[in-house]
């Protein structure tokens, strides 16, 4: 498989917190969106830093493109594209600003692109940034993030705090820009939901480790979730299960092959598995 | 680069509104009143103010994250760095030129009553605020980078005081080398032009260090 993104055994450790990357893993292939989920404080900030350059890992091998991407290999970030959670561009400038700024920077910088969003998302190019509210900010963040066509997109928690109306618009923007074969997106997110609309692959992190990395479909039509009590839980045989929590009387399990389980323990409800309920089970609870 | 340039550019150009209008509203009462002390210090100020504010649209840029965003960007941490030195030099020299256009004035307007010794005078008068505004620079940008910036308000006050050391400091050893007494012209350009040479080679020497300092920072 082709990737756009491969981070190897990425280990990064903070002296002062204790938290550590524990050899990260996983791959972005050639045309796909992977969902990097996990929840506030599982690293996936750090590790989107290591990517980008902004921290130092102590270990491990970051591909982008193919290549390692080191601080003086500013053509491999012509290619790609970077969106932060909240301001990324200083409040006193303006779009046009962004505009002009960016024009400076990137030699593939599309002005007639740029005004294309700016225009879809209804954004003032004179008006100040810091009077935008939090959508505009985003949406004008992803703008300028595709106005130089980009191969990569890299995306810090893009979609939080906007609400559902603002975050489908986004997420269209995603799908449009995943139709060339070419381009690939990165998405962390804690926000299940849009990963379940968009993503193809899905990698969980959970303090510092990634736990799973799976296709979304796998999850939505493979994955199940048995329901069971106590005794029942007991008969089940390990390998069929990945993670199990208890809730009340009952206990969730995750099993990975819902139809095999369902032939195997007759009468077991099995219900079909959500990426927030996957995410739930194998970060709140026992893991095989 | 020149997009980068653009950035400093409009980090500045918030402020500059305020301080043009100061600025000439300082000026014209100086030159109406036509003080001789008023005169003579006048002139010192645009550069290092205007660059006090490419150091203070450091803590602006700093309310969002495009100081890490700029990381991202295809641009070298070091071309960053530079980046905000060439813009602190334009600084320096806008306020020089303003400190030259303000000194012409006062001529036009109430002739050569101020300089004793003529243009050498005038000379140190312009040359005198870019070096305190490139000294300034020096001792700001590694601080900014070595501390963050948070403590922005703190470096800006440091590298005034520094900067005023460095330069007393340097005058009274020149002084001290050519006897203390007077100085003919060409002794007078030449130590101006040494203490010019240092204030640029420790500019260039602070850019070094910053861009090393700033390359092995997490953002």
């Amino acid at each position: 498989m082709d990737y756009a993104l491969e981070v190897k055994n990425l280990s990064k450790t903070y002296k002062r917190s204790g938290f550590a990357l524990d050899n990260v893993s996983f791959g972005v292939p050639k045309g796909a969106i992977m969902g990097f989920v996990g929840e506030n404080g599982a690293g996936k900030s750090t590790t989107i830093g290591c990517i980008l350059n902004t921290l130092f890992r102590d270990k491990g091998e970051i591909r982008v493109l193919g290549k390692e991407m080191r601080d003086q290999d500013t053509n491999l970030r012509q290619r790609i594209g970077v969106v932060y959670d909240g301001d990324n561009f200083p409040g006193y400038y303006t779009a046009e600003q962004v505009g002009e700024v960016m024009r400076g920077i990137y030699r593939k910088w599309d002005d007639e692109y740029f005004d294309k969003y700016l225009d879809r998302f209804g954004l003032d190019k004179k008006q100040k940034i810091k009077t935008y509210s939090r959508g505009m900010t985003m949406k004008l963040a992803i703008g300028a993030a595709l106005a130089h066509k980009p191969e990569l997109l890299i995306l810090d928690e893009a979609t939080s705090g906007l609400d559902p109306v603002m975050r489908e618009e986004m997420l269209e923007v995603f799908l449009e820009f995943i139709e060339d074969e070419n381009h690939s997106i990165l998405l962390s997110s804690h926000i299940t939901s849009d990963l379940e609309k968009i993503a193809d692959y899905i990698t969980f992190l959970h303090e510092g480790k990634v736990l799973l990395t799976v296709e979304k479909d796998e999850i939505l039509y493979r994955y199940g979730i048995l329901r069971c009590r106590d005794r029942e839980f007991e008969a089940l045989d390990k390998e069929d299960w990945i993670a199990w929590r208890k809730s009340g009387y009952q206990i969730d399990v995750l099993v990975q092959d819902r139809e095999r389980a369902a032939r195997k323990y007759k009468g077991a409800v099995i219900d079909h598995a959500s990426v927030d309920e996957v995410m739930l089970l194998m970060i709140k609870e026992e893991r095989r | 680069m020149k997009g980068l340039l653009k950035s400093c550019f409009f980090g500045i150009k918030g402020n500059l509104r305020v301080m043009g209008a100061a600025a000439v509203l300082l000026g014209g009462i100086c030159l109406i009143m036509g003080d001789p002390s008023a005169v003579g210090i006048f002139p010192f100020l645009p550069a290092p103010v205007l660059g006090a504010a490419s150091v203070a649209c450091l803590r602006r840029e700093s309310a969002s994250r495009w100081s890490r965003y700029k990381i991202t960007l295809p641009v070298r941490r070091k071309d960053i760095v530079k980046s905000q030195y060439i813009s602190h030099g334009i600084c320096a020299l806008a306020g020089m030129a303003c400190a030259g256009i303000f000194l012409c004035l006062a001529l036009i307007i109430h002739g050569n009553i101020y300089f004793y010794y003529g243009f050498r005078d005038v000379l140190t008068l312009i040359l005198g605020g870019g070096i305190l505004a490139v000294f300034m620079g020096a001792i700001a940008y590694p601080l900014y980078y070595w501390w963050g910036e948070e403590k922005t308000e703190i470096i800006i006050a440091l590298s005034i005081l520094g900067a005023v050391a460095v330069i007393l400091a340097l005058s009274m050893l020149i002084n001290f080398l050519t006897g203390g007494g007077g100085v003919t012209d060409t002794q007078y350009y030449i130590s101006l032009a040494v203490i010019l040479l240092i204030a640029l080679a420790a500019y260039a020497g602070s850019c070094f260090l910053s861009a090393q300092i700033y390359e092995k920072t997490e953002w």
